[in-house]
């Protein structure tokens, strides 16, 4: 098991192998953890595809907790 | 006239079956259409998740999950002022050899399990029938065919005289949940392989047509009493299949060693369906005999067509309750009372039940330890964040789900008298039982449950004032039962 949060400036719904995890973030900016599998996991946003990369294939460390998550980063294009 | 009618039954049994296989080819793969859990509506709430898991031990087993579908039924409570009962709240229902004969029961016929079950199935001789079709001289003939087995005598008997002529089709009419995952393993990878259509997926295979009692026929094929059950792989013809991308994550080098060889094993359908065209399935207990690490999987990852990890990150899923109903024995052996070592029967008994036994327990434990270290990971985090915010107005700790998590085992070790726990240990596994042990069987399963304080700590969360309903033994029934077991 591992934990992630999904770092990208607005609120965007999260995709992890394929199945929403949900909003990375609430609207008032905090960030929403999720529990993920460890290993290998394939992220991306949904929503207007203003960010990058478009798809994010990363390794979740077992080590990753809900304090310290492994974070994923999107940034938006400009 | 008795030569020609003898050549006419010999013909008329030999012929070649009209299919020569169980199962037909998928025309073109839908990820969204078919028997799996996303096709299938809901009626229970949302942000409660019920799982069962029925086990293997024959009608032993069928008694005792049925006990369990009852006890759910009685317990009642008030939700938002109106009635309900936990039973409607359940979601899925993972089974195993003779668990599978009441899940697949109560997906086809629902409410009409509790008039019919016990008279369809708990109180009849199945294997006497069995042996009783086996020695009719047609079916000699039959069981010559290299496409018809005594397997398929058996799925023919439960088709005929329990599932009447239903199939995975017929569950998909009204697509409610409960989703029922039977559970039977596959002879070459020794794993388990469930009767869904995101596992017939890779077979590319359409589970729609396929025939209830042939799934369940398989879920119980106990090696030895009957042969394993054939399924054709149609991967080799294709169906524009693509792996979902969860496994294609999973099937990656590098990830842990459990979720990689799931993912490679669950791709051997497709990527060696040259080699193999025809998939031989045995008795589910011999993979998990609990049905549990199918919602295992589910509940830890998101390596599932049915992920709970992910509903519970989408804030959907707030409370999640796992019962299982496991009749496993526990024999009273003399084997220590003697110097000489003990025969082979029950060197083979030995072999065929304990490491399965022990199997489970790992399963059970391993979904309790999931549920705690998950609850103290939300925990921590949310301890964190109160210290944060109470030292400097502002947390940047990330907000985690909380969950509450009510893992139930309903199990004959469970039960408080002695007396009772040695008569229900020492049942034998069979597809036989008499009417009072049956009965007894359902009422312990009962017991179990009202009396279980996770059951009172997840009722009292959903309606502070509810009460169990009334449950017990009827101390009769127990004398007449127990007083003739071994």
């Amino acid at each position: 098991m591992g934990w992630i949060v999904v770092e990208f400036p607005e609120p965007r719904e999260v995709f992890v192998g394929g199945d929403s995890q949900g909003d990375n973030r609430t609207a008032a900016g905090e960030y929403n953890a999720f529990s993920v599998g460890d290993g290998w996991q394939t992220v991306w946003l949904g929503g207007p595809r203003d960010f990058e990369p478009p798809v994010q294939s990363v390794f979740v460390p077992a080590t990753s907790d809900a304090i310290a998550p492994f974070r994923v980063v999107f940034t938006k294009k400009v | 006239m008795r030569a020609p009618a003898l050549v006419l039954m010999v013909l008329l049994a030999t012929l070649p079956a009209c299919s020569p296989t169980l199962n037909t080819p998928l025309a073109m793969y839908n990820a969204s259409a078919g028997y799996r859990y996303t096709t299938l509506a809901s009626d229970g709430r949302e942000d409660t998740l019920v799982i069962l898991a029925f086990s293997g031990g024959g009608t032993r087993a069928a008694a005792f999950s049925f006990g369990l579908l009852e006890a759910l039924r009685d317990t009642r409570y008030l939700s938002a002022g109106s009635p309900r009962r936990l039973l409607d709240d359940v979601d899925v229902i993972a089974s195993v050899s003779g668990g599978s004969f009441t899940a697949a029961y109560y997906a086809l016929f629902r409410e009409r399990i509790f008039d019919d079950f016990p008279a369809a199935f708990l109180h009849r001789d199945i294997e006497g029938e069995l042996i009783g079709r086996m020695l009719w001289p047609p079916n000699w003939f039959r069981l010559a065919r290299k496409d018809f087995d005594r397997i398929n005598l058996a799925a023919r008997l439960y088709d005929e005289t329990v599932f009447q002529g239903r199939t995975f089709g017929d569950l998909l009419r009204e697509p409610r949940r409960p989703y029922i995952i039977v559970n039977a393993t596959d002879m070459t990878l020794g794993r388990r392989f469930e009767f869904t259509q995101d596992q017939f997926d890779l077979l590319c295979s359409d589970l729609s047509a396929l025939k209830v009692a042939d799934a369940v026929a398989a879920s119980s094929a106990f090696p030895g009493l009957l042969s394993p059950l054939t399924l054709r792989n149609f991967a080799g013809d294709g169906c524009g299949y693509r792996p979902p991308q969860w496994l294609q994550d999973a099937n990656r080098p590098g990830n842990p060693p459990m979720r990689y060889l799931h993912a490679r094993d669950l791709l051997s359908y497709q990527e060696q369906a040259a080699r193999r065209p025809w998939i031989h399935l045995l008795d589910g207990g011999l993979a998990d005999n609990i049905g549990l690490r199918g919602p295992y999987i589910a509940l830890s990852s998101q390596d599932s067509g049915w992920s709970v990890l992910s509903r519970i990150n989408r804030r959907v899923v707030k409370r999640v309750v796992v019962i299982s109903a496991n009749a496993k024995t526990k024999k009273r052996t003399d084997w220590d009372t003697r110097q000489a070592a003990p025969g082979l029967l029950s060197v083979l008994g030995l072999v065929s039940s304990g490491p399965m036994d022990n199997y489970s327990l790992d399963t059970v434990q391993l979904i309790r330890d999931f549920f705690e270290q998950q609850e103290q990971q939300a925990n921590s985090a949310q301890s964190c964040r109160d210290a944060l915010l109470a030292t400097c107005g502002r947390a940047t700790t990330p907000l985690v789900p909380h969950v509450d998590w009510f893992p139930l085992e309903l199990a004959f070790d469970r039960v408080e008298d002695p007396a009772l726990r040695d008569c229900l240990e020492a049942l034998p596994t069979s597809f036989t039982l008499p009417e009072p042990t049956v009965a007894l069987l359902r009422q312990a399963a009962g017991v179990l449950l009202q009396r279980s304080p996770e059951l009172e700590r997840l009722m009292k969360g959903l309606d502070a004032s509810w009460q169990p309903a009334a449950a017990r033994v009827d101390p009769e029934l127990q004398r007449t039962v127990c007083a003739r077991a071994p």
